[in-house]
């Protein structure tokens, strides 16, 4: 089989612009899915049992049930409440909160492995939970948070081509489209998985480079 | 703060003042063991007390009682007239909400056996903390107040270094300087020097004799007893999870009373001759 080249030159710029829009998609969801997620997993160690019951129960609907299903629950079910959001944001929308429940558990489990001894010297000087948790707990857990919320990022950028299912333009439908013009499946996904490759070789190295500069005690 | 009512550290009989702490008939189980069995005793204001006993014998779970680290099972403690931890509704004792018990907490400062500073802050921010998030003292009026109580317990020089880079007797010391910026009516020691090397035993306690010196409130729980004969005025001796004896330092020391209390000073002096180069 001859290799076509003229298909990866004329592929590079719509994937680049794929990637582009994946990138950005990813990291607008990371940011809203993370901040979420930290809400949630200080709510899950508080001492208000609704909070932690609403938690529970986010986390298990999300755990239980597959990102495909959230998305399109997500799409179909926004403009019904009356939210309306293109394509992109209902995307960005689902991954965030898919996002959102495995955070949560990421913090409440590094959170509550920081030492017992800092709940009692925070309750000691009139700390209440949440100020326990937000000034002396959460602080003490980013470092052995970061592998675990690193695998998430991960994760997130990789699921984002999920999106392609309700037309959202980023990597995986920029691929589809070529291979609709000028069917070449194989050396076109071949393309698209050293692209998602060369994004997440990025974020590890990133992740494991904050790692070692983040502050040691 | 010299109190009044205080003659060598025990309240004149019919003394008007309310003792600050009054605990009543305190007890506490972890499931079925019960280790706290009632047990009732009064600090005055500027009075130092020395609370010793063998190991397991429910000082430090008694100290923990005192603010609600650990929740006592029954009884109660009252400081200043005001009960803690509880409320009194229709004769049944309810909880206090979270956010009142921490307000309370404020005022009983609690120095822990091992430090228990917060890692990632300075020994400056392990001390302003407190005042800044729990007191709502501005940044800099905070790190201000906390320099100042650094430097009434000798670490001026050591302000900015994380508690790891601390011998255990500056940790110590920054974990006294945490308690007392929060300007608390009295504090409890819990072995504040059982996890220090013996070199770095009497720092803290210089530390903690000048705090006595002048006046602050301190229930001490400690293996230290000559430091206890030296500073304390009275002496509580817990065993099984009661109070065996309570005496004033010079008089417990001196003609103990109750069989147990005889057997632990015999016992410690013992080891003690035992540890010392003068006698091998």
């Amino acid at each position: 089989m001859a290799i076509d080249w003229g298909v990866y030159v004329s592929a590079l710029p719509i994937l680049w612009e794929g990637t582009i829009a994946t990138l950005e998609i990813s990291f607008c969801a990371i940011i809203l899915g993370t901040l979420g997620g930290l809400v949630l997993g200080i709510l899950s160690l508080s001492a208000w049992g609704p909070a932690r019951a609403f938690v529970r129960g986010y986390v298990d609907f999300i755990r239980g049930t597959p990102l495909l299903v959230q998305i399109f629950l997500v799409f179909f079910a926004l403009p019904v409440v009356g939210i309306s959001l293109n394509e992109t944001w209902s995307g960005i929308a689902a991954l965030s909160l898919n996002c959102a429940g495995y955070v949560s558990e990421i913090v409440r489990g590094t959170v509550s492995g920081v030492e017992e001894g800092q709940s009692d010297a925070a309750k000691a000087i009139g700390m209440t939970r949440i100020q326990t948790i937000v000034y002396i707990l959460v602080p003490q857990a980013i470092r052995p948070m970061l592998p675990a919320m690193t695998n998430e990022l991960i994760s997130l950028i990789k699921n984002s081509s999920l999106l392609s299912v309700i037309a959202v333009y980023e990597l995986m439908n920029a691929a589809k489209g070529i291979i609709a013009t000028d069917f070449v499946p194989f050396q076109i996904y071949t393309l698209v998985a050293i692209f998602y490759f060369i994004m997440v070789s990025l974020v590890a190295s990133l992740s494991r480079y904050v790692e070692r500069r983040l502050p040691a005690w | 703060m010299v109190n009044e009512n205080l003659v060598g550290g025990l309240r004149a009989p019919g003394a008007s003042v309310p003792p600050l702490l009054e605990v009543r008939n305190l007890r506490k189980s972890f499931g079925n063991v019960e280790v706290i069995k009632g047990v009732s005793f009064d600090v005055a204001e500027g009075e130092t007390i020395g609370l010793i006993g063998s190991s397991g014998s429910g000082k430090t779970t008694i100290l923990r009682c005192l603010n609600f680290i650990t929740m006592p099972s029954s009884g109660s403690v009252h400081l200043s007239g005001e009960r803690l931890g509880f409320e009194t509704v229709r004769g049944a004792d309810r909880l206090l909400p979270e956010r009142t018990l921490a307000a309370q907490r404020r005022r009983l400062g609690f120095v822990f056996q091992r430090f228990n500073l917060f890692p990632h802050l300075t020994a400056l921010e392990n001390v302003a903390i407190g005042p800044q998030r729990v007191l709502g003292l501005s940044r800099s009026e905070a790190q201000e107040r906390a320099a100042k109580d650094l430097e009434r317990v000798f670490l001026a020089d050591h302000m900015k270094k994380r508690p790891s880079q601390l011998s255990g007797g500056q940790q110590q010391r920054v974990a006294i300087a945490r308690a007392l910026s929060m300007r608390p009516s009295i504090i409890l020691f819990d072995e504040p020097t059982s996890s220090l090397d013996p070199e770095l035993v009497n720092e803290v306690l210089s530390v903690m004799q000048i705090l006595a010196t002048n006046g602050m409130t301190m229930v001490i729980v400690t293996h230290e007893l000559g430091f206890v004969r030296k500073i304390a005025n009275r002496v509580i001796f817990m065993h099984g999870g009661v109070v065996k004896e309570e005496q004033p330092a010079e008089q417990f020391f001196q003609n103990p009373k109750q069989p147990e209390t005889i057997q632990f000073l015999q016992h410690l002096s013992q080891q003690e001759a035992r540890s010392d180069p003068a006698h091998i």
